[in-house]
C-alpha cells in the first residue's frame, strides 16, 4: 500500500492549500520532509492522523517508567490557539472557518480516498462549535459518516496506529513499554499479529453455537415434550375406544329395542279392539278406585259434622227462650245506665241550690232574678226526682239470676254455621255415593267385553310398549352423548398427537454445532501455536534488524521475546545485556516495530517523526540505510535540522528517497520568493519583499510555512 | 495482509487436525480477517455472515 497524495487546507503552519505528491513510478520507499521546528513536520503527521482517526493526541509521556497518553488536540480553541490544529489566520480571519485533509492511498484493496473537514460558518470558539464531516471513497464507491469510519478501519486500524505512526519522540516511551511488557504494547503487539482476529472468532463462533446449543436443547425439550403427549394421547386414545365400543354397543341395543317395539306395536294392533275396552276399564277402575277413597275421607267428615246435630235440634227449642232472656237482661242493663245518669244530674241541680247566694261577694249587690233562678232550679230537680222513683219502680228480676239462667242455656248453643256444614257434607257424600255407584254399573257394562285376564295382557303389553319406549329414547340419549364424547376425544387426540418433527434439520443443527466446535478447537490451537511461533518469528526478525542497524553486530547475538513479548537485547555471549545505551534499545524498538510489521504481513506506509532523535550519527544512517530500500512499505521521515539535513544527506550518500520537501518560513529564505522561488526579489518595505517575476509580496515575518519540493538531481 | 503467512498457515494445520473442510476453511478465515478490526456494534451483523458461511457450507455437502 503507498500513500499517493496528502492534500492539507488551513492546519497548522500551512495557509491554505498545500498538496504533496508522493505518486511515483519509482520503487524506491523513502520520503522524507525536512525543517526547522515550528515548520510543520509534525503537523503533517499529525493531518494524517487526524484524517485517518479523527483524533490527534499530544505526546505520551514516561511518568515513573510509565507511559500516561497524552490528552487530545483541540481543532480550535480560543483559550489557547496556540496549541489548536487549525491554522490561525484561517481561524481568525475566515468565514466560513474551515480546515480539512485529503488523504489517498492505493494498495491490494484498490483506491482510497479520505477526507475529513472540520468548520464553521461563524467564529468557533472550541470544537464543539464545529461540523465535522467524513467522506471515504473506496474504488469509487462512497461512504459517509460510522460507514466510512469502518471502511477507513479496514485499511487502517486504529488499534495499529502505533505501527503505521511512529513518533520519535515517544520512541523512548515505546521502548520502556517493551522492556517492562505493560499491557498497552502487548494489546498492540497482538492486534498487529492479528491474535484479536481469533479471539474474536471464537467469540463469534461460540454466539452462534449458543443458538444451536439453545435450538437442540428446545428440540430436546419438545423431545420429551413428544413423549408426554404421546403418552398423553394414548390415553385418549383408550378412552376414544371405550365410547366407540359404548356406542357400538348402544346402536346394537337400539336396534335390539327397536325390534322389540316393532314387535309389541304389531301384538297391539292385533288387540286394537279390545285394547280400547281394555283402556276404558282401566280408566274405569281407576277411577272407581280414587272415588272408593274419596267417599271414606267424605263419610269421615260428615260423621265429624254429625256429632253436633243434637245441639243442633235442642237449640231449636232453646233459642226463644234464650233470646227473650237476653232481651230482659239488655233492658235491665239500659235502666241502670239511666238512673246512673238522672240521679248524676239530680245531685248537680242540688249543688246549684245549695251554693246560690243572693248577693254579690265581689261587689255586695243584690243578685237580680235570684229568686225566680231559685225556683225555676227547684222545679228541675222535681222532676228529676220523679223520673227516678218511676224508674226505681220498675222490673223486678235479679240481674244475677237473669245472668245465670243465660250462661247456663249457652252451653247448649252449637257453633255458629254447623248446621250448613252438616248439610253440604251430607250432600257430598250422597253425591259421591251416586257417582260410586254409576261408575261400578259401566265397570260391570265393560267386564262383559273384555274379561279380566284379557285386559290385564292388553295391559301388560302396554306397558312392556311403554317401558320399550321409554328404553328407546334412554338409549337414544346415550347414544346422542357419547357421539358427543367421540367427538370431542377424537379432537383432543388430534391436538395431543405430536407432529411428527424434522429429523433432517435437527441433525443439521447437530452438524453445525460439531463443525462450530471443531473450529473452535482448531482457533483455541492456533492461537497457541500461532502466538508461540510469530513469537519466535519476530524474535528472529527483530534480531535480524537490529544487528543490520547496530553500529556493532558482533558484540550482540540479537533480541529476545518472552511470552508476554517483553523485549531484552542479547549480547553474544548469550547473556542480556546490562546498561545499553539508549540508541541501542532505540533501535531494538525500531527493530521489532519492523518485525512485528513483517511477520504479521502488515503492508501500510511508516509515517516517522523525528527519526533520529536519540540516535548517534552512525544509527541514523543504518536507519535510513535499511527502511529505505526499494523493496520495503514508503517510509516517510519528518526529520529537524538537527536530525537530517538535505545536504548531510546528500553528502552522505544516503539520498535514495523518493521524494523529498523543505518546509520553510520566509524568514528561512533570504531574499527568495516563496511563491515562485524566484531569487529576483526586491525589498520594498520593512520586512516586505516583492517579487519580480510573480509579483507576489512576501512578509518576511510571516509565520506561513511554504513547501519546496526537494530536486534531488540537482 | 498475505493470505500465505504464518497466521494461515497455522489456522490451517490446527483445522485439519479437527477434520474441517479446506473450502470452508478457507472461508471462515476470510471472514476472520475482513472483521479483524470490525466495531463492536458491528458484530452480531458479522455473525449472522459467519453463520450463514457455515450453514451454506453444510448444506452443499
Amino acid at each position: 500500500m503507498r500513500l499517493t497524495y496528502l492534500v492539507l487546507s488551513d492546519i497548522g503552519p500551512f495557509r491554505g492549500r498545500h498538496i504533496f505528491d508522493f505518486s511515483s513510478k519509482d520503487a524506491r520507499s523513502g520520503y522524507a520532509f525536512f525543517a526547522k521546528n515550528g515548520r510543520g513536520k509534525t503537523t503533517i503527521y499529525n493531518a494524517m492522523k487526524w484524517a485517518l482517526f479523527g483524533k490527534v493526541r499530544r505526546k505520551s509521556k514516561l511518568v515513573d517508567e510509565q507511559v500516561v497518553e497524552g490528552s487530545l488536540r483541540p481543532v480550535v480553541d480560543e483559550d489557547d490557539y496556540d496549541h489548536m490544529m487549525m491554522n490561525y489566520d484561517a481561524w481568525k480571519d475566515d468565514v466560513p472557518q474551515s480546515m480539512s485533509v485529503l488523504f489517498i492511498a492505493e494498495g491490494e484493496f484498490g483506491k482510497l480516498q479520505v477526507e475529513r473537514t472540520a468548520s464553521c460558518n461563524s467564529m468557533a470558539r472550541k470544537d464543539k462549535h464545529l461540523q465535522f464531516s467524513l467522506t471515504v471513497s473506496l474504488n469509487g464507491t462512497s461512504y459517509q459518516g460510522q460507514a466510512a469510519e469502518e471502511e477507513i478501519a479496514k485499511v487502517f486500524p486504529i488499534e495499529l496506529e502505533r505501527f503505521f505512526f511512529i513518533d520519535g519522540e515517544e520512541v523512548e516511551a515505546y521502548t520502556t513499554m517493551m522492556k517492562s511488557s505493560t499491557q498497552g504494547i502487548i494489546d498492540d503487539i497482538k492486534s498487529i499479529l492479528r491474535l484479536p482476529s481469533l479471539t474474536r472468532g471464537i467469540e463469534d463462533l461460540r454466539a452462534i453455537k449458543r443458538t444451536y446449543d439453545d435450538a437442540i436443547e428446545a428440540g430436546a425439550k419438545k423431545q420429551l415434550l413428544d413423549t408426554k403427549k404421546e403418552d398423553k394421547a394414548r390415553t385418549l386414545n383408550g378412552q376414544l375406544n371405550m365410547v366407540r365400543k359404548q356406542i357400538q354397543e348402544t346402536e346394537e341395543e337400539i336396534q335390539r329395542l327397536q325390534q322389540r317395539q316393532s314387535s309389541f306395536q304389531e301384538q297391539i294392533k292385533g288387540v286394537a279392539e279390545l285394547k280400547t275396552y281394555a283402556d276404558e276399564k282401566l280408566k274405569v277402575d281407576s277411577q272407581i278406585e280414587m272415588l272408593q277413597n274419596t267417599l271414606k275421607t267424605s263419610l269421615e267428615t260428615f260423621i265429624g259434622d254429625f256429632s253436633n246435630a243434637g245441639n243442633i235440634l235442642l237449640w231449636n227449642k232453646l233459642e226463644p227462650t234464650y233470646n227473650a232472656l237476653a232481651e230482659e237482661n239488655d233492658g235491665q242493663q239500659n235502666k241502670r245506665f239511666a238512673l246512673d245518669r238522672l240521679k248524676k244530674d239530680r245531685k248537680k241541680v242540688q249543688e246549684t241550690i245549695d251554693e246560690f247566694r243572693s248577693v254579690c261577694d265581689k261587689c255586695h249587690q243584690p243578685v237580680l232574678k235570684a229568686e225566680l233562678f231559685l225556683k225555676e232550679r227547684q222545679v228541675e230537680k222535681d222532676e228529676l226526682d220523679k223520673e227516678i222513683k218511676s224508674l226505681e219502680g220498675s222490673g223486678k228480676t235479679n240481674p244475677q239470676q237473669l245472668r245465670a239462667k243465660l250462661t247456663a242455656l249457652e252451653t247448649f248453643q252449637p257453633n255458629h254455621g254447623s248446621y250448613e256444614r252438616l248439610k253440604r257434607s251430607y250432600d257430598f257424600y250422597l253425591s259421591q255415593n251416586k257417582l260410586l255407584l254409576n261408575l261400578k254399573e259401566k265397570q260391570r257394562n265393560l267386564s262383559d267385553h273384555v274379561s279380566e285376564d284379557s285386559a290385564k295382557d292388553i295391559n301388560e303389553l302396554a306397558q312392556k310398549s311403554a317401558r320399550t319406549d321409554q328404553a328407546l329414547i334412554k338409549n337414544e340419549n346415550t347414544l346422542r352423548d357419547l357421539r358427543f364424547k367421540e367427538d370431542e376425544f377424537e379432537t383432543k387426540y388430534k391436538t395431543a398427537r405430536p407432529k411428527d418433527s424434522d429429523s433432517d434439520a435437527i441433525d443439521i443443527v447437530y452438524d453445525l454445532r460439531d463443525t462450530i466446535q471443531r473450529f473452535i478447537v482448531a482457533i483455541e490451537g492456533t492461537v497457541k501455536s500461532y502466538s508461540d511461533k510469530a513469537t519466535e518469528e519476530v524474535q528472529k526478525e527483530a534480531s535480524k534488524v537490529f544487528l543490520q542497524l547496530s553500529n556493532a553486530p558482533a558484540a550482540f547475538s540479537g533480541i529476545r521475546l518472552n511470552k508476554q513479548f517483553k523485549a531484552s537485547i542479547y549480547g553474544s555471549n548469550g547473556r542480556p545485556v546490562v546498561g545499553a545505551s539508549s540508541g541501542m534499545e532505540v533501535i531494538m524498538t525500531l527493530s521489532i516495530i519492523d518485525a512485528l510489521r513483517t511477520v504479521s504481513g502488515l503492508d501500510a506506509p511508516v509515517f516517522f517523526d523525528t527519526p533520529a532523535r536519540s540516535l548517534d550519527k552512525d544509527h541514523k544512517n543504518g536507519m535510513l540505510n535499511y527502511f529505505w530500500r526499494d523493496d520495503r512499505s514508503q517510509f516517510l521521515i519528518f526529520a529537524h535540522s538537527g536530525e537530517f539535513t538535505v545536504d548531510e544527506i546528500i553528502n552522505e550518500d544516503l539520498a535514495v528517497f523518493n521524494k523529498a520537501w523543505e518546509l520553510m518560513w520566509p524568514e528561512d529564505l533570504e531574499m527568495t520568493c516563496i511563491h515562485c522561488w524566484s531569487k529576483d526579489v526586491e525589498h520594498v518595505s520593512k520586512h516586505k519583499n516583492r517579487c519580480n517575476e510573480c509579483e507576489n509580496i512576501t512578509n518576511s515575518h510571516s509565520r506561513q510555512t511554504a513547501v519546496k519540493e526537494v530536486n534531488l538531481h540537482e | 495482509m498475505a493470505d500465505d503467512g504464518l497466521l494461515w498457515k497455522e489456522f490451517l494445520v490446527n483445522c485439519k487436525k479437527q477434520n474441517l473442510n479446506k473450502d470452508l476453511i478457507e472461508k471462515v478465515f476470510a471472514y476472520l480477517m475482513k472483521h479483524q478490526y470490525s466495531a463492536q456494534g458491528s458484530r452480531q451483523g458479522n455473525q449472522v455472515e459467519l453463520k450463514r458461511i457455515l450453514e451454506e457450507a453444510l448444506e452443499s455437502d
